[in-house]
């Protein structure tokens, strides 16, 4: 039984030469892709997304580590494909119209693809129809909305109303976030969630996903 | 007490006769160019041609008119520039206001969308219609970093490439002395404080150039790398500081630095890679400043939640920090005062921007002003600014209603 706490450290401390390395060589020993996922990459990125909220991680530490995780999730990932693993839950990711701000949505999917999620990541100026359709043609259960800007965060609302108006509202769990969102916005426009950090937007994606199951 | 008297006063924390006031005496404490204009129109003054002095933020030159109505006490060194016809060229903002830009940031129309390019013709900014200010499009470190070719990024980069005036209007030897002749001619015409903008900004030059999450992954996971880009930034920024206060130091107030180091929950980065990367390099810049032109005070434009920070900017060198976001964890106003009230100016924080200024009544917004000036004004070591620009959509009675709540309380 090969130990994996190799992995486990290398995406804990941003490692991401080794993270590459090791997921390699244990692919080739026949360790199972899943069990890469699940017992070693999720549990590393909880306790990184564990010591960003109690300020021992920043953001850079958080960024070393995902891109980590990610080198070590490109060699699992078309293997998951192609044995037909299905991801925890499906996020369609995007900026909403008329902001063209990413990094902290970057972020956000960066940890979800941590969380074992798979991440529809629609970039920036993503308008309402966007969402829509690609929730539909990717069957995603969740919907992760950024805005920076105080003038650009009503697209928030636009995109929820035009779910609505759809038929689709009740068939996802929509979050938000950025630096002007707050709890009290996201009540306001019907959000499902809001959080001020990307580990907890994990968290709150599984617990929103938890309720309606 | 002239407008000069009163923000020197208080960034020796000493009480003035009453609050100074900021209203664009730099370009975070400004108003969007669309809300300029319509501010104009609610307080009843004749319409004027709208001059966008920031391209990138599409700031307003706010006229003597209104930064009297709003008894202003400080002023940018940059006012000194560009005041012929010939340095402006015709533009009209997202909103249809016709309006004024720097003639060497004139945006060009492109399919859907708003370009600035770069001297060497690349696009380095873009406004997509429906975007109400410039993004960044290019970073010139993101794929490569030859520290050797170092200017030419300066050159590439939005931030760095599309200043405010004087811009290129005081480049080289010629442009030295228009830059202290100037100064010096502000200086006798005004009794509000300078500010000069000078910037150095360390940590955010890095985003500029390499991309926010690059440069973060360079200095958790390359640090000799980021030290050695960092080294090279600082002796640029140490010749520049040589020649700038040299030439206006003797008739400036304020010297304005930037480095936003904050975001909504705390700092961007941990204390201690703070201590590595920048505190030295801040010491050296703040520490060479004071010996250029000794009166000077140290100001820095520091975004977001930066309370962890503080001692350690204090430590540095630092006189005063904008914009106090008071929205951020750890940047109550209260307690921000309480703890380092004493050694260091608050500049900022006077009106959240976040939610009073945008959703607020005219009362609402008063109220909440008014309940910021007792927490922030005894013993000095303030100067009101609402927290950041004036956003495009802020309602203009709302503009009124904060800078009256201030020269009431």
């Amino acid at each position: 039984m090969q130990d994996l706490k190799p992995l486990y450290e290398a995406v804990l401390t941003g490692d991401a030469k080794t993270a590459h390395s090791f997921t390699e060589q244990a692919l080739a020993a026949g360790v199972e892709p899943l069990e890469l996922v699940n017992e070693t990459m999720v549990p590393a990125m909880d306790e990184v997304g564990r010591r960003f909220e109690c300020n021992e991680y920043f953001v850079p530490e958080l960024l070393l580590s995902a891109r980590a995780m990610k080198s070590a999730l490109e060699l699992v990932r078309p293997l998951l494909v192609k044995s037909g693993a299905q991801p925890v839950a499906r996020v369609v990711i995007g900026t909403v119209k008329g902001d063209l701000h990413d990094i902290g949505k970057n972020l956000v999917a960066a940890m979800f693809e941590g969380g074992g999620f798979e991440v529809i990541d629609l970039g920036v100026n993503v308008t309402p129809e966007k969402f829509i359709e690609t929730v539909k043609a990717k069957n995603a259960n969740i919907v992760a909305m950024s805005a920076l800007l105080t003038t650009t965060m009503p697209a928030m609302k636009t995109t929820i109303d035009a779910f609505k108006q759809a038929g689709v509202r009740e068939q996802v769990k929509i979050l938000i976030g950025g630096a002007p969102i707050t709890q009290k916005y996201a009540n306001e426009i019907g959000a499902d969630g809001y959080s001020d950090n990307a580990p907890a937007a994990v968290a709150l994606a599984k617990k929103a996903l938890a309720l309606a199951g | 007490m002239t407008s000069r008297e009163r923000v020197l006063t208080t960034l020796q924390h000493r009480e003035p006769d009453r609050v100074p006031i900021d209203f664009s005496g730099h370009r975070s404490s400004g108003i969007m160019a669309v809300a300029y204009a319509r501010l104009r129109d609610f307080l009843g003054l004749p319409r004027r041609p709208i001059r966008v002095y920031d391209p990138v933020q599409q700031l307003a030159i706010v006229d003597e008119d209104v930064l009297q109505r709003f008894h202003v006490d400080t002023v940018e060194l940059g006012r000194a520039f560009a005041l012929e016809d010939k340095h402006w060229r015709e533009w009209t903002l997202p909103d249809g206001t016709p309006c004024l830009m720097p003639a060497w940031a004139l945006p060009e129309r492109a399919d859907g969308e708003w370009l600035i390019r770069s001297k060497s013709d690349r696009v380095i900014a873009r406004m997509p219609d429906g975007v109400i200010y410039f993004e960044q499009a290019y970073y010139p470190f993101a794929e490569n970093d030859d520290l050797a070719r170092i200017d030419e990024a300066f050159d590439e980069c939005m931030w760095t490439a599309l200043p405010s005036p004087p811009g290129p209007l005081v480049a080289g030897a010629k442009g030295t002395k228009v830059l202290a002749e100037s100064a010096r001619r502000l200086r006798k015409q005004t009794n509000r404080a300078i500010i000069g903008l000078f910037g150095g900004n360390l940590l955010e030059t890095g985003q500029y150039f390499y991309r926010n999450d690059n440069f973060f992954i360079l200095l958790a996971g390359e640090p000799e790398r980021a030290h050695r880009f960092l080294d090279k930034l600082v002796q640029i920024h140490l010749a520049n500081l040589e020649r700038f206060l040299t030439a206006v130091g003797p008739h400036i107030d304020i010297i304005l630095f930037g480095d936003d180091l904050g975001m909504q929950r705390g700092p961007q980065m941990s204390p201690r890679m703070y201590r590595e990367f920048f505190q030295p390099r801040e010491t050296l810049m703040w520490r060479r400043a004071k010996e250029l032109a000794p009166h000077i005070k140290i100001m820095l434009h520091c975004c977001g939640g930066v309370r962890e920070l503080l001692p350690r900017l204090i430590e540095a060198g630092l006189d005063a920090i904008n914009p106090v976001q008071i929205t951020c964890a750890g940047m109550e106003a209260a307690g921000l005062k309480r703890d380092f009230g004493d050694r260091l100016t608050f500049w900022g924080g006077g009106c959240d921007t976040r939610e009073f200024l945008i959703d607020g009544t005219p009362q609402q917004v008063h109220e909440h002003v008014k309940r910021m000036m007792d927490i922030w004004r005894s013993g000095g070591g303030y100067v009101f600014q609402q927290v950041h620009n004036i956003m495009a959509d802020v309602p203009p009675a709302n503009v009124v209603a904060m800078f009256d709540a201030v020269n009431q309380s």
